[in-house]
């Protein structure tokens, strides 16, 4: 069976204690260190506040929470990566992720796509792959927007 | 997001929020309402127009239902059957120029059908306020029911 070839594609390995995450590069508007958050009311455990960027509100996601309900203190280290809005969302719909630490870059190929790992069953996961030692998981952004944005 | 509205600043619990002020039916002060003395209701005060009482109630940091004798003023907003309030420590009307209101929508399920909370957020160097969606807080305020 022959193998598709694709063009490397930059990515960036978001740390979080739950598993890495991997996401495209150019998702992601920009990394910046963590400021206070302004507390939403009546937020889902996983939102962990507001952030305020760039004179625009953007909410917070704890992928940990999302994961395994498991909410992670933000620490010396820790990274707000900030997202464009998903598919389909309005143009002022960012949304921020909180990293355990500043992502790395990473550039994703067939080969590394080829390494597909099993992971116990999560609606927000599409796959995860091996990176060298390390396994990451590509989230499924279609799950994150339903979630995100129910009805 | 209009900005050619105005907005009300609105403390609760020690948090200041916004909501335009277009939505407000009425604001009175305290001395003018007839407020509940019985423990275990939800409501904190009633605004009596023509023989109707207006529910105002008291919310907690969370937003939840509370009851506290903490407050000075309420802001009614229209509703049906009768406009429902909210009672706070402080409301002061902010001027037109001082604020920039970007929307904002607060992510996951919402409390009550008619939709988030919030809807905007007002970002300053110094904090960050969340914008009340008028709709969806006057639904909230009528689902703390109580006696009328």
């Amino acid at each position: 069976m022959s193998q598709v070839s694709l063009d490397p594609v930059h990515a960036l390995e978001i740390s979080t204690a739950t598993l890495p995450l991997l996401v495209p590069s150019a998702c992601v508007a920009e990394v910046i260190g963590v400021q206070s958050l302004t507390r939403v009311p009546h937020s889902p455990r996983w939102v962990v506040g507001m952030l305020g960027w760039r004179g625009k509100p953007v909410p917070v996601v704890s992928m940990d929470a999302l994961l395994r309900n498991s909410v992670q203190p933000a620490g010396g280290r820790s990274r707000l990566v900030v997202f464009y809005p998903l598919p389909g969302r309005k143009a002022w719909e960012f949304f921020a992720i909180l990293a355990a630490s500043e992502p790395q870059s990473r550039t994703i190929d067939s080969s590394i796509l080829a390494t597909s790992v099993d992971l116990p069953d999560n609606r927000y996961i599409a796959t995860a792959v091996k990176i060298g030692k390390t396994v990451a998981a590509i989230p499924d952004f279609d799950a994150l927007k339903a979630v995100f944005y129910p009805g | 997001m209009a900005n050619a509205e105005q907005y009300l600043r609105i403390e609760i619990a020690g948090t200041h929020y916004l909501l335009p002020s277009n939505a407000s039916l009425a604001i009175e002060q305290r001395h003018n309402l007839e407020v509940n003395e019985k423990s275990g209701d939800p409501v904190s005060a009633w605004r009596v127009v023509r023989s109707v009482r207006w529910p105002a109630y008291a919310m907690d940091a969370d937003l939840n239902v509370t009851a506290t004798d903490d407050w000075e003023r309420a802001v009614f907003l229209d509703a049906r059957p009768v406009p429902v309030g909210l009672v706070a420590n402080e409301i002061q009307l902010l001027p037109r120029t001082d604020l920039v209101v970007e929307p904002f929508t607060p992510l996951g399920q919402p409390p009550v059908a008619a939709g988030p909370l919030f809807n905007g957020a007002w970002i300053s160097e110094k904090s960050a306020l969340l914008v009340f969606e008028p709709k969806a807080l006057t639904a909230w305020l009528q689902s703390f029911g109580g006696a009328q």
